[in-house]
Parts: C-alpha cells; structure tokens; sequence
C-alpha cells in the first residue's frame, strides 16, 4: 500500500504542475458525433488551422483542447466524414459540440482534406489496429458472417493456430493473453462453435481497436494485447432498424430515441438457424436435436445534460447443443453501466460498473437414475474510475484505479448411478485484482511526444476454501506432489498477495509532416491464466487464478516502428520490430487433467515465452481500390523445465511467415468486389519416430523427447466477395444489399493437424492423417436491409 | 484425463457443423529415433503370467514386434520365493497362476545384457461384477435392431480405486484402443464417484454401436484392479492412441506416455518404456438369448 500512496504523490506533483502551466489558456472541449445517428465518434481529429495543436476525440467521443485567447479555425474530422470547420474566438473557456455528416451522404464532395488523416503517423500508438465496422464488414467472410476477430486475424502480428480454434494469438502470446472487451467488461470466451465465428454481432459494434504494444497504463490484466470493442449507443435522433438473413445467422436490430437528442436506445439479436432449417430433413429419431448459437445486445443511453451521461450496456450469447437426454450449453453474460462526468472544459471522468460471466453447463441424464451433470463458471465484478486532465496544450494526464472481484466456479458436479448420487464439485475460488495508474501523454517539443506512465497492480488470492501447497516431484516435468492442506484461510483473507509494478513507455519522433519515429516498452502481469491442454482451445477450458502454488506472469516488451505515409495519406506504411519476454507462463504435465480436478496446480508447469518479430504493413485508405496489406516475421518459444530436453522449443502457434492482402474495389455506385488472401507458415507439432508394441496396441513415442519439432505445411487460403447495394429509392427508407462470398475459393485442404493411428482393419499398419477442417470452398449469401 | 461424455458430445457438435472437414492418410517423412526398450508387462490372478519384452520400431514399421529372448526376468513379493520366467514362444512366461496378495507391491526385475530394469506395482482388491443388464434396442439411428449389455458392479467404497474392464466378444478379445474402458473408483475420473455403481458410459462400455449384439452371441467380461500409475498410463494410451475424427480440433497433442520401468544399471542412455501391472480379476459371462 505504500506503493499506493507515492503514486498518489507522484499524480499530485503532476497535477499541481499541470495547473501551474495551464494559467493563460483557456479549453475548448465537447463531443463529436455522427449527425445522422447521434452516435458518438471514436477517435474524430480536433486540430487547429496550423496544426499547432491536435487532438483526438477519446473513446466517449469527448474531446478537450487547450488554446490561448485568440480567433481560431478548429478543423473536426473523422475518416469516411466531411471535415467541418469553425471560426472561434477563445477568451474564455468553451464548449462545442459537433456533428459531421458521413462523407457517403454526398458522395461527389467525399474527398476529405488529407491533413488530418495523418493520424498514424501523429498519435502516439503505436502497434495498434483500429477497424470501423465498414472495414469489417468488406472483408470476405466465411459464409458471409462479417466477424470482428477473423478481421483482426489480418493485422500484422496476429496469428492463429488454425480454422475453427477459439480466439487469436498476439505477437507470441496465448490466446488468454489478450484482454477483450465488450464495452469495457471482459468477455472471457470470444467464440461460438469452437471458434467459427466470434461474439461480436457486426450490426452493433461501433469500433474495434486491438492494441499490441505501447499498451497505454489505464489497461492492463493480460500480457499480450487489449480488444476494445465498443457497441453503438442507439440512434438519437430518429427510429432505426437493420438486419439480414445470412447462409448461417440471421440478424435483426432495432433502435431508436427515447428523448430526441437526449436519450436512446439499442436492442440486437443474432440467432444461428442451422437447426430450424434441417429439421424438415431429419428423421423422427433427430426432432429432439437442439443446436444454435445466439446473442443478445442491449444498450441505453441518457444524456442527462451537457455534463453527464449515462448508459447501461449487456450482452448475453451462447451456445445451445443437446439431444432428448443431454445438453451441452456455454456462453457469455456481460453488464456495463458507465457515467460519463465533465467538471469542467478540462476534467472528464468515466465511472464504470462491469457484471460479466463465462459458464458452461454440460447435463446427462439418461434416465431418472442415471445421469451426469456439470456447471462451471468465472463470474467477476468491476468498479472502475478514470479521470481525464486536458492540462494544457502540451500535458494531458489519466489516471484512475479499479478493482475486481473474481469468483471461480471450477465444477459443480454430481454424478448419479442407479438412483444414487455423489456431489463432486470443487470449491469455488476467490481473487481480488486491483490497480491503480497515472499516465501523462506530454508534448515535448513539436516534434516529440513522449506518454509515460505507471501502473501498479495488486492482487490477492482468498481463502474461504481449503489451501494446499504443492511441491516439483522428483522428474522434471511430472506431477507435483501436494505437501499440504490448510483449512484456516477464511472468506476474505489473503492467502497469497501478489503486487507489480508495470511501467509504461511511448515517444512519437515526428521526422516530417508525413512519417515518425516511435518506440514504446511496457510491462504487464496477468493473474488469472486460461487452462488449455488440448491442440485447440475449447468452451470446457478452465479460467483459474493465481494462487499461491501458481505465479502470476509477467511480460516485458520493447517495440520500435517507422510510419510513413505517401501520396497525400492515400498510401499508409508501417514497420514495426518487437521483443518480448515473458515470465511463468503455465505449461502442462503430459495427460494433465483439467476438468474437474481439485489438484489441478500439480498437473501444472511454470515456464518462460520469448518473442520477437517484424511487422510490415501498407494500407490504401482511399480511391476506387482500397485494401491492405500485412506480413509478419516472427518466433516465438518457451522453456519449460522437464520438457523438450529442457531446450527452447516452439509454442505451439508459432508461425513464422504471416502474409495476408485485403483488396476492395468499388466498380459501380452499387457494386463493390473484395478479395482477400492468406498465407501462414505451418503450426509447430509433435510427431512420433517410433512405435511401442504393448498388448497388441501401437503407441507412438518421440525417442527424441522434443516437443513441437516438425511443422504441418503452410495454410493459405482465397476469399471472394461481392456487395450489391439495392436501389436506392428516396420516397422509400427500405435499403437492401446482397452478400455474396465464396470462402476457401481454390478448395484448399488447409491442415488443421496429423495425426497418427492403427489402421482400422489391419492394426499393425499405422498411417498419418491430415485433418483439414474446411476442406472445399464455401459459398454463401447474405440479404441485408436497413429501414 | 478427458471426460468421455464430453467427447461423445462434441462428436455429434462437430459432426452437425455443415462445415466439411476432412481427413486424408498421407505420407509424412518422421525423423529417426534410436530403438527404445520396450516392457508389456500385465499380471493377473485369473491366467498363468507372461512379459513381452521388444525394442520400439520406426513408427511406420509394420513387420511386428521384435521380441528380445536372452534376459533374465523374474518378480518378487519380498515374501515368496521370487517367480522366475522363463522365454518361449515370444514371451517370458510363468507356468502357474500367481497368486497376487492384496496390498503387497510386487517388483519386477529385468537384466537383459549389462542393463537391469525395475518396476513396481500394488495389488488392489477389485469388487465382483453382480450382473450383466441387457435390453433389447430397436434399430434407431440407421443402426440395426439387437441387444444392450451392460456389467453392473459396485465401486469400493472408502478407498481410491482404479479398474480396467476389458470384454471378449465370442472368445475375441475386443482390444483396439478404442475399447478400452477404465474408470477411477466408478466415473472416469473423479473425486467423488467413491462407492457408487459404475455410471452408465463406464457399465455401457462393452457395447459396439455399429455391431449391437444378436441372439446366442456371448461375452465374457473382466474387471480389473490396477493401480494409479497404471489407470494413468492407460488414460495416457486412450488419449495417444485415440485423437482423430472430428474431435481432431480439441484432441491433445502428441506426447510420450508414462512408463513405470526404470533402468537402474548399465550402459544404455536411453530411457526404457513399457509397463508392469499387477490386477486381481473378477469376471463374469453372459448368453443372447
């Protein structure tokens, strides 16, 4: 705690200086927003006519700018919106806010100056990717479900291990190394059906933005990257609805003012229809299938006046499968109730109350006395405060803190068995993370800016269970051995307390008006790990907390990049080279059980990741085509005492070349065309040399002992797709288009993994089999209508 | 060690995606590996004994094992007189049933060349098998119409057990790896399913979906006691041997499996694989009518 309070002091010393400096001006703050919908924009530019001074809009659409008396031309733009200027005279402190109209309204005038589209080569992030919804949505999608986390899989640096695996892999790390975010709450499984299509309904996300390094201080809680993807607020000004009927998911949202201008609404619902569809075709014996995956979005908002704002936001999705005598269900639930507060032109502050959970559910029962049941669930509860100070021109600071509640739920369970029952549940687990951070983004000199912060994170593992300790067995690499069970620790006692401090670096060297410089290094600690022993990850994989036999890990990361824009912005370039080193990542014994397993910890290793790697890449933001492209040099590996000969060996998602080109073009009015494709190196994989005979059975056996040392072939893959926009009717508000895609064009069987078996009919003969998990290509249509 | 019922659900999951996955033997170059030496040793109070000792091949090499002839095997119960084998036919073998104590660790000892090997395992009761259960299913699913067997037997309760169940089907053997029905205390793997009868995926594990079971067909069904290396060797084997199909996407990767041999003494670097066991038996049979 006394971390805690020099923290506090540095914050104050800063603060004081901040107002000391700020004595003559006066700040110029509001919101930008969309004049169609009301809805606020995310990261608008605000600059003067020299640009002397710029800003951005920050992630509530609020923007503060800090000016000395005098007549202005303030500049508010926004990619894909016509730029809007004002005339001001500053004497005293201001509020304005703006709306501008979406450049589409009228297309002949669409040409936004370029000035202000430098923003990737101004702001201070740096390995970031930032993607509106039109960007997700012109991507060729696999049956033409517009996803946000296949889109992000195109940025550079990130990988996945393959066609259908949960989540994605950032710069070296696991999949539960990056933070996602569903308008601020934590969503703990980002995928439906394994990891087909992800959470996210595209009709209702506003923004996506993946941050991979440079993480600025006010984030934190996973190692390797943050996806913060915010929901639209609801239409504020008139009654909305959009939807449409896809190959796999229809969709359907709705949402209008409450108050005109003050209050509004959003309500969305995506629902999977594979098994209305094919019941017609089943036989009596399959009527009782339930298979579908579903999510619902809700969101409210209230601008009760020009100082504060208030909305309430949930999600809930899942995935239903199940048959007359069992079910197998898993989903998200999240919660979000936020206030935005403005003291004055130069103070904004966001208060934040997150509910969210992951369960899955897992019932057999065969008949009355016999059956099988299983829940198991992470539930945590948020509160969170962040305050903005637009100082002075030069220094804005954040700072803030939060403070979660974790409650693990690994197994409540009861077996049942000839009218006889067992309850095997495991106990539930406590943890409370919390953090505090003060961050600064200064303005050095014209040509430097430097964002330099610091985030202290505290947490603690509870009791309120029975404790145990356990220790390395005798074989590197084998069970631990629990030396001890203690039952004293009560409800909200620290069992173990784990506290880091995790600095945060990033400068922004301006080399001229069209390229930079930058470099960032942060370091960042995760307390709560996703157990996952299997090829690809699964819904039954376990969250688990840090406790007092499993070290938090930490990572460490330097990044550098050069930026440089041509032609008038319509060309935006960047390469960017990383490090990262990674403490006490969790690895597995072999055969580690880790469903329902109350030892779980002695099935558990402790390891260290390294990474590192060059990202290139080139986007083309304007013109009849339009697209990017990325290619990712990378290695990534661990060592794990007791595995692989105690050598350095390759994790299992890294893939060393990642090449993948978006290309759109618009041919008509109506009709634009996107291809996309993809090339990865193949996914490190363990193979056998030889064969055991035992019983008549042929195991296979790696008599090298070295994990991940052969490669399945390279992955590559071709999407089309075309949009065909309906006729626009003015007397009539009814808007269609038409999706059409073909995923996978030239039928490629893409490996997902071998592997090897005894022949079926002769058992002394053994063979390698490919497992391709799309192995044709997939044509889909989609029908979208807005009104 | 996975839980089979969520296997079987994700079959079908998997299986309803209208994604088409696919699956193709092709040929793959593997790297050399140097020969291991191999144990096949399993123990039981119900058969005259008999150890299999080979060195492990070239993964594709499909000529058959390579028995070794010339060690010197024996076990002992640091009570009796050890047990001597003797080599014929492909095996070291014992000319009469040993008579495994409850409770007491045997010891396997190997000396083949300059190399001695050891390995140890403990007897542990095992419950009778009260009954075997048949119900007569109608052909659903496309599959044909014919008998559902199931063996009820009581876990013993109080006590951390391990079982193995094996079946023969009209004096076959049904040995894949596919049939191999394991279960700690009555469930699979479990905490809790202490004293219960064995749950239905466990009891129902003697059936073949695909060849149900018709009239004046026979069975005979052992349950086996093993200890808890042994139960996981053989969950190690289930998840080694048993990836593929569509749960390829959540199988484990490949990994060696457990051995309880250990080389005590001798020149060779290599680690031995393989394992001894030691089971009481309870069977029981069983006529279609």
């Amino acid at each position: 705690m006394n971390y805690l309070m020099k923290t506090m002091c540095l914050f104050t010393l800063i603060l004081s200086s901040g107002i000391l400096l700020s004595q003559e001006k006066h700040n110029l703050s509001g919101y930008v927003r969309d004049s169609a919908n009301g809805e606020e924009l995310i990261g608008a530019t605000v600059s003067t006519a020299d640009f002397e001074v710029i800003v951005s809009t920050n992630v509530y659409g609020f923007y503060s700018i800090s000016l000395t008396a005098g007549t202005y031309e303030i500049a508010y733009s926004f990619i894909g919106y016509n730029e809007l200027k004002k005339t001001i005279t500053v004497s005293e402190n201001f509020t304005l806010d703006i709306e501008l109209t979406s450049s589409s309204v009228n297309i002949s005038e669409a040409l936004v100056t370029g000035e202000s589209e430098n923003k990737n080569v101004k702001d201070i992030d740096m390995s970031v990717s930032e993607m509106d919804i039109a960007t997700i949505t012109s991507i060729p999608a696999l049956l033409g479900e517009a996803d946000v986390i296949r889109a992000v899989q195109t940025m550079p640096g990130v990988t996945t291990v393959g066609e259908g695996a949960s989540g994605f892999n950032v710069r070296g790390g696991g999949i539960d190394e990056n933070l996602i975010l569903i308008d601020e709450a934590p969503v703990y499984n980002s995928s439906h059906l394994f990891g087909f299509f992800s959470v996210f309904n595209p009709d209702v996300v506003k923004n996506v933005k993946l941050i991979k390094g440079g993480i600025p201080s006010e984030y934190g809680g996973r190692l390797s990257s943050i996806l913060d993807v915010r929901m639209k607020d609801g239409n504020k000004k008139e009654f909305q609805g959009q939807g449409g009927i896809g190959s796999i998911f229809s969709r359907l949202t709705l949402e209008g003012p409450i108050k005109k201008d003050k209050a509004s609404f959003i309500v969305a619902a995506r629902r999977s229809y594979i098994d209305i569809l094919a019941k017609p075709f089943l036989g009596d014996d399959f009527q009782d299938i339930k298979f579908n995956f579903y999510d619902l979005t809700g969101k409210v908002n209230w601008r009760l006046n020009d100082n504060n704002n208030f909305f309430i936001s949930a999600y809930k999705g899942g995935d239903v499968i199940g048959f007359d005598f069992f079910s197998f269900k898993w989903g998200n639930t999240t919660t979000t109730a936020r206030w935005n507060h403005i003291f004055n032109n130069k103070v904004f502050m966001n208060v934040t109350g997150i509910y969210t959970d992951y369960q899955y559910g897992f019932d057999v029962q065969v008949d009355d006395g016999n059956g099988f049941r299983l829940d198991s669930r992470i539930q945590s509860v948020q509160g969170k405060a962040d305050l903005t100070f637009f100082a002075n021109q030069l220094n804005t600071i954040k700072m803030g803190g939060s403070s979660n509640f974790y409650d693990f739920i690994p197994a409540e369970a009861t077996f049942a068995s000839e009218g006889e029952s067992n309850d095997i549940s495991i106990d539930k687990k406590y943890a409370i993370e919390s953090a505090a951070y003060i961050q600064n983004e200064q303005r050095v000199t014209d040509r430097l800016t430097l964002q330099y912060g610091l985030r202290f994170s505290l947490y603690q593992y509870l009791g309120g269970r029975s404790v145990y300790t356990v220790e390395e067995g005798e074989t590197a690499g084998g069970q631990s051995e629990i030396t001890g069970i203690d039952n004293s620790a009560g409800r909200w006692d620290a069992v173990q307390t784990y506290s880091n401090f995790e600095p945060r670096f990033s400068a922004n060297l301006s080399l001229s008006k069209t390229s930079s410089l930058k470099a960032s290094y942060n370091r960042t600690a995760q307390y709560i790990h996703l157990l996952s022993n299997t090829v690809g990850s699964s819904p039954v994989d376990v969250w688990t907390p840090a406790t007092n036999n499993i070290k938090p890990s930490m990572a460490d990361q330097l990044a550098l990049g050069y930026f440089r824009n041509f032609k008038s912005n319509e060309y935006q370039f960047s390469a960017e080279a990383y490090y990262k080193e990674t403490q006490n990542v969790v690895d597995y014994i072999n055969g580690a059980d880790i469903l329902i397993n109350e030892f779980i910890e002695a099935d558990l290793l402790r390891g260290d990741a390294r990474a590192f790697g060059i990202e290139f890449y080139v986007k083309k933001a304007k013109g009849n085509y339009t697209g990017w492209i990325s290619y990712t040099l990378s290695k990534t590996e661990r060592l794990v005492n007791g595995i692989s000969n105690n050598d350095w060996f390759p994790n299992r998602y890294d893939k060393p070349h990642n090449f993948n080109i978006n290309i759109n073009r618009k041919i008509s009015e109506r009709t634009s065309l996107s291809l996309s494709f993809m090339y990865a190196s193949g996914t490190p994989s363990t193979f056998p040399t030889n064969r055991i005979n035992i019983q008549g059975w042929v195991i296979p056996q790696n008599a090298n002992n070295e994990r991940n040392s052969f490669r399945v072939p390279a992955y590559h893959r071709a999407d089309v797709g075309a949009i065909i926009e309906g006729k626009d009717r003015p007397d009539k508000k009814w808007k269609s288009q038409v999706v059409l895609s073909v995923y996978n064009l030239y039928a490629r069987k893409n490996p997902y993994l071998f592997y090897f078996q005894q022949n079926e009919v002769t058992p002394q003969t053994t063979e390698a089999i490919r497992y391709s998990v799309v192995a044709s290509f997939i044509p889909s249509l989609t029908y979208n209508f807005n009104f | 060690m996975k839980s089979s019922i969520f296997n079987t659900v994700s079959i079908l999951v998997i299986g309803m995606v209208v994604l088409s996955s696919c699956e193709d033997v092709v040929d793959v170059d593997l790297s050399d590996g140097s020969p291991q030496f191999a144990v096949d040793a399993f123990i039981t109070d119900n058969k005259n004994p008999e150890i299999k000792l080979s060195l492990t091949q070239d993964y594709f090499d499909d000529s058959g094992a390579d028995y070794l002839e010339d060690a010197l095997v024996f076990i002992s119960d640091g009570i009796n007189p050890d047990y001597e084998f003797t080599f014929e036919d492909g095996a070291y073998r014992y000319p009469s049933i040993i008579n495994l104590e409850e409770g007491v660790e045997y010891k396997l000892s190997i000396i083949s060349g300059d190399n001695t090997y050891e390995a140890v395992s403990s007897v542990n009761p095992v419950p009778s098998i009260d009954s075997i259960g048949v119900e007569f299913q109608e052909g659903v699913f496309g599959f044909e119409a014919g008998y559902f067997a199931e063996f009820f037997a009581r876990d013993i309760a109080d006590r951390e057990d391990f079982y193995w169940a094996r079946y023969s089907r009209n004096d076959t053997l049904q040995n894949n790896p596919s049939d191999l029905i394991i279960s700690q205390d009555a469930s699979f793997s479990g905490n809790g399913a202490d004293g219960l009868i064995f749950i239905p995926p466990i009891r129902q594990g003697i059936n073949d979906f695909s060849r149900i079971y018709q009239s004046e067909e026979f069975i005979h069904v052992e349950l086996w006691s093993i200890d808890e290396t042994v139960f996981n060797y053989l969950a190690q084997v289930v998840e080694q041997t048993g990836i593929g199909g569509p749960l390829a996407i959540i199988s484990a990767p490949t990994y060696n499996v457990l051995s309880n041999i250990t080389h005590i003494s001798g020149p060779s670097e290599l680690d031995p694989v393989g394992i001894f066991s030691v089971s009481k038996v309870s069977t029981i049979d069983y006529t279609f009518e």
